[in-house]
C-alpha cells in the first residue's frame, strides 16, 4: 500500500474537476438552488381562498323561548350556540334579532390562512372551475331561525376535489376556524410540548438533513460512474492496472478525491441552510461529516461497481431511475419510512440513503450522539465494505 | 542468452474466439523484438498477458523472472497501449506527472527531470500545458509514448507506437529505442509497418494466435527464400492457408 499512489490518484481526480468548472458549479451550487426553491415551497403555510354564500337572515327568538334555558344543539362541531340572554323572568324585554352566520363569518375572516370572499350561489361553479376558490361555504336561509328554534340546520361546503390534499386541507381549516369561534366558552385547553424540534421548526428543518445526504450521494455516485467509465473507455485503466497501483489503492484514491468534493459540498449546504435559510441544527457537526464521509464511500464504490455495467455515458444516465430515484422516494425524504406500506419498508431498509437520512435526522434534529445512531453507522460501514469488495471485483471487467 | 520474457503454450480464449492458440516465445534481453501479424492475430492479447493485465486461459509466462502482474514487475515495465491511454481532461504535463507518481517516481526533482526528458524526446515541450483533448491524433500518440517511458522501465511493451506519427519523428523514436537497447532496455513492439519491422533485432510473425516463424530478419528471409520481409510474410501466410486446407482435406 502506497500513500503516494493513493494521493496521486486523489489529486488527479481533483485536478480533472478543476479543469471542469461546469461540473464543479453543478456540484456546489445546484444543491443550494434546489434547496432555495424547495424551502419556500415546504415552509409556506398553506392558505386557502374560500367563497361564502350567506342566505341566512336575522332571527329574533320569541320571548317565551328566550326564557327557556334550553340550548339548541350546535350545527358545526365545536361551534357554541349563541348566547340567548339570561334576563330574570318576569321582565319580558323584547329579544334582539340574532344572525348566527355572521359570527361564523367573523371567525373565518379572523383566520389568517383563509381569504374569505362573499359570493352569490350562482357563482359557485365558476369560482371552483377557475380556481378562485378552493371551497365555498354556504349558510342556507333560515339558518339562524332553525338553529334558535331548536332545529339542526346544515351549512354546506363545496370543495374542488381535483386536488384531494388541498380540498382536505381547506375543509379542516374551515372546521377549525368555526370551532375556535366557540373557544372562549370552552373549558378545554391544551398545552403543547415538543419532545423534538419545536414550534419554531418547520418542514425545511425536517428536510434539510435528507437533502444533504441525497445530494452528496447523487453527485458522488454519478460522477464516479462517469469518471470510471471514461477510465475504461480511454484505456487509462489498462495503464493503471499495469502500474504498481493495486485495485485497493485505486479505489482508495478515488474515495479520497471524491471525499474532498463531498465535504466541500456538505459544508456549503450546511452554511447556506443555517445562515441563509435559518434551518435549525442542534447536533454535532463532526458526526454529520462522519455520516457524510461514509455515504461518500458508498457512493464512490457503487459508482465504480455500476460503471462496469455501463457501456457509455447514456447508460450511466440510466442509473438515475434505477439507483437514485427509488432511494429518493423511499429513503424517507418524501415520506417517513415508518409510514410506508410494509413491502416498501423492507426495500427502504436495505438502501444506504435511508440509513444516512435516519442518522442525519437523528443527529441534526434530535441531537443524537454517534452512539445513538450506531446501528445506522454500522449499516453504512457494512454497505461501504460490501461495495468496496464488489467494485474491486469488477474493476478489471472489460479488460481481461 | 538471458531471456526477459518467455511464453509457453499460451492459450487465450474469449467467448468463441481463440486469440492465442498455444503460442510459445522467448525474448532475449537488451534487444528490440518485433511482433508482426495481421489484424486479430493476437499481438495485443499477447502483450496484455505478458504485461500482466490479462490472464491466459492456459499456458504460462515468465517476465523479468517473475509471473506477469506480480508487483515487482510493475515498476520495471512500461506499457504503451494501442490507443492513447491518456486523461483527455488533463494537460500533457499533468498526465505525465500522474503516471510518473503512480509508477513510483516519488521524488519531485527526479520526476521533474524525467518529465522534461520524455517531453523533449517526443518533441512536446512547448505543448506541456495543453489539454490532451485539444491535441492532434499523432500528438496524443507521442504523449502516450512519453507516459510509458517516464519511469525509465527496463522492459517496454509498445503496441503500434508509431501509428499517426510523422516520418521524421518516427525515425527519432526508433533512434531512441536503439539508444535504450544499448542501455540494456528491452523493447517488445508490435507493428504493421515493414520498414520498421526491419529495424527490429528479432521478429515474431503471428497469425491466428500462433507463431508462424521467429528469428532475425536475415534468418527469416533465408528460411523463406525471399528478399523482402513483406514477401516472406505473404509467403508464410499462403503456406499457412495451404497447410490448413491440407489439414481439412
Ligand atoms: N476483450 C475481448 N473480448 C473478445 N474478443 C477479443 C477481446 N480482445 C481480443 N479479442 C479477439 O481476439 C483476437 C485477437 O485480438 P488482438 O487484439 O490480440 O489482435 P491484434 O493482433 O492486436 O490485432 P490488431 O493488429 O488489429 O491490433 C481477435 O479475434 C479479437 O476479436
Ligand atoms: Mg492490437
Amino acid at each position: 500500500m502506497s500513500g503516494t499512489r493513493i494521493l496521486a490518484i486523489a489529486q488527479r481526480i481533483i485536478r480533472q474537476f478543476g479543469h471542469d468548472k461546469r461540473t464543479l458549479t453543478l456540484l456546489f451550487f445546484v444543491p443550494i438552488v434546489v434547496i432555495s426553491l424547495l424551502g419556500p415551497l415546504l415552509t409556506t403555510k398553506t392558505t386557502f381562498k374560500i367563497g361564502l354564500v350567506d342566505e341566512d337572515k336575522p332571527f329574533a327568538p320569541p320571548a317565551s323561548a328566550a326564557a327557556k334555558p334550553a340550548v339548541p344543539p350546535p350545527v358545526i362541531p365545536g361551534m357554541s350556540p349563541p348566547a340567548l340572554g339570561n334576563k330574570a323572568p318576569g321582565e319580558r324585554p323584547k329579544p334582539k334579532p340574532v344572525k348566527v352566520s355572521d359570527r361564523a363569518i367573523d371567525a373565518l375572516k379572523a383566520d389568517g390562512d383563509l381569504t374569505v370572499t362573499v359570493v352569490r350561489e350562482k357563482e359557485i361553479p365558476s369560482l371552483l372551475r377557475d380556481g378562485q376558490s378552493v371551497a365555498v361555504l354556504k349558510f342556507p336561509a333560515n339558518f339562524s331561525k332553525e338553529l334558535l328554534s331548536g332545529g339542526s340546520p346544515k351549512a354546506t361546503i363545496v370543495v374542488d376535489g381535483s386536488n384531494p390534499s388541498r380540498a382536505q386541507g381547506a375543509i379542516a381549516k374551515v372546521q377549525k376556524a368555526l370551532a375556535s369561534q366557540g373557544k372562549s366558552d370552552s373549558k378545554l385547553s391544551i398545552d403543547v410540548g415538543y419532545r423534538y424540534g419545536g414550534d419554531n421548526f418547520d418542514a425545511l428543518d425536517y428536510f434539510a438533513p435528507a437533502f444533504i445526504a441525497f445530494f452528496a450521494f447523487f453527485f458522488v455516485f454519478l460522477l464516479t460512474s462517469v469518471s470510471f467509465l471514461r477510465e475504461r473507455g480511454q484505456g487509462t485503466i489498462e495503464r493503471l492496472m499495469s502500474s504498481p497501483a493495486s485495485r485497493l489503492e485505486i479505489i482508495l484514491g478515488y474515495q479520497l478525491g471524491f471525499i474532498v468534493f463531498a465535504t466541500i459540498q456538505v459544508a456549503i449546504i450546511m452554511l447556506y441552510t443555517v445562515y441563509a435559510l435559518k434551518v435549525h441544527y442542534i447536533g454535532n457537526i463532526g458526526a454529520v461529516f462522519l455520516v457524510e464521509f461514509l455515504l461518500t464511500l458508498v457512493g464512490v464504490n457503487m459508482g465504480i461497481f455500476f460503471s462496469s455495467f455501463a457501456a457509455n455515458e447514456l447508460q450511466v444516465i440510466q442509473f438515475i431511475p434505477i439507483v437514485i430515484i427509488p432511494q429518493a422516494l423511499l429513503s424517507g425524504i418524501v415520506m417517513s419510512v415508518e409510514e410506508m406500506p410494509k413491502y416498501f419498508r423492507w426495500l427502504a431498509e436495505v438502501m444506504p440513503l435511508t440509513h444516512a437520512n435516519n442518522a442525519l435526522k437523528g443527529i441534526m434534529i434530535k441531537g443524537y450522539s454517534l452512539g445513538e445512531v450506531s446501528f445506522e453507522i454500522a449499516f453504512l460501514i457494512g454497505f461501504a465494505l460490501l461495495m468496496v469488495v464488489l467494485s474491486a471485483a469488477t474493476i478489471r471487467r472489460r479488460i481481461a | 542468452m538471458e531471456s526477459v520474457a518467455m511464453a509457453k503454450e499460451l492459450v487465450k480464449e474469449f467467448k468463441g474466439v481463440r486469440a492465442l492458440d498455444g503460442l510459445s516465445l522467448e525474448v532475449p534481453s537488451g534487444i528490440t523484438y518485433g511482433l508482426l501479424g495481421p489484424n486479430g492475430a493476437g499481438k495485443t492479447t499477447l502483450i496484455r498477458i505478458l504485461v500482466g493485465i490479462a490472464s491466459p486461459t492456459a499456458g504460462e509466462a515468465i517476465v523479468l523472472g517473475r509471473r506477469p502482474g506480480s508487483s515487482g514487475n510493475a515498476r520495471e515495465i512500461g506499457y504503451m497501449t494501442q490507443l492513447p491511454a491518456l486523461y483527455q481532461d488533463l494537460s500533457v504535463a499533468e498526465n505525465l506527472e500522474f503516471f510518473a507518481k503512480v509508477f513510483g517516481l516519488e521524488k519531485k526533482g527526479e520526476r521533474k527531470q524525467r518529465i522534461d526528458e520524455v517531453l523533449e524526446l517526443v518533441e512536446m515541450t512547448g505543448k506541456q500545458d495543453s489539454l490532451v483533448s485539444s491535441l492532434s491524433g499523432g500528438m496524443k500518440q507521442r504523449v502516450s509514448l512519453a507516459c510509458s517511458l517516464v519511469h525509465a522501465p527496463k522492459l517496454i511493451f509498445l503496441d503500434e507506437p508509431t501509428v499517426g506519427v510523422d516520418p521524421s519523428l518516427r525515425r527519432a523514436f526508433w533512434d531512441h529505442f536503439k539508444r535504450l537497447n544499448s542501455e540494456g532496455v528491452t523493447i517488445i513492439v508490435s507493428s504493421h509497418v515493414m520498414d520498421e519491422a526491419e529495424r527490429c533485432d528479432r521478429l515474431g510473425l503471428l497469425r491466428r494466435g500462433r507463431l508462424l516463424i521467429e528469428g532475425s530478419l536475415s534468418e527469416i528471409l533465408s528460411a523463406t527464400s525471399e528478399t523482402k520481409l513483406e514477401e516472406a510474410f505473404l509467403a508464410l501466410e499462403r503456406d499457412g492457408l495451404d497447410n490448413e486446407k491440407a489439414g481439412l482435406a
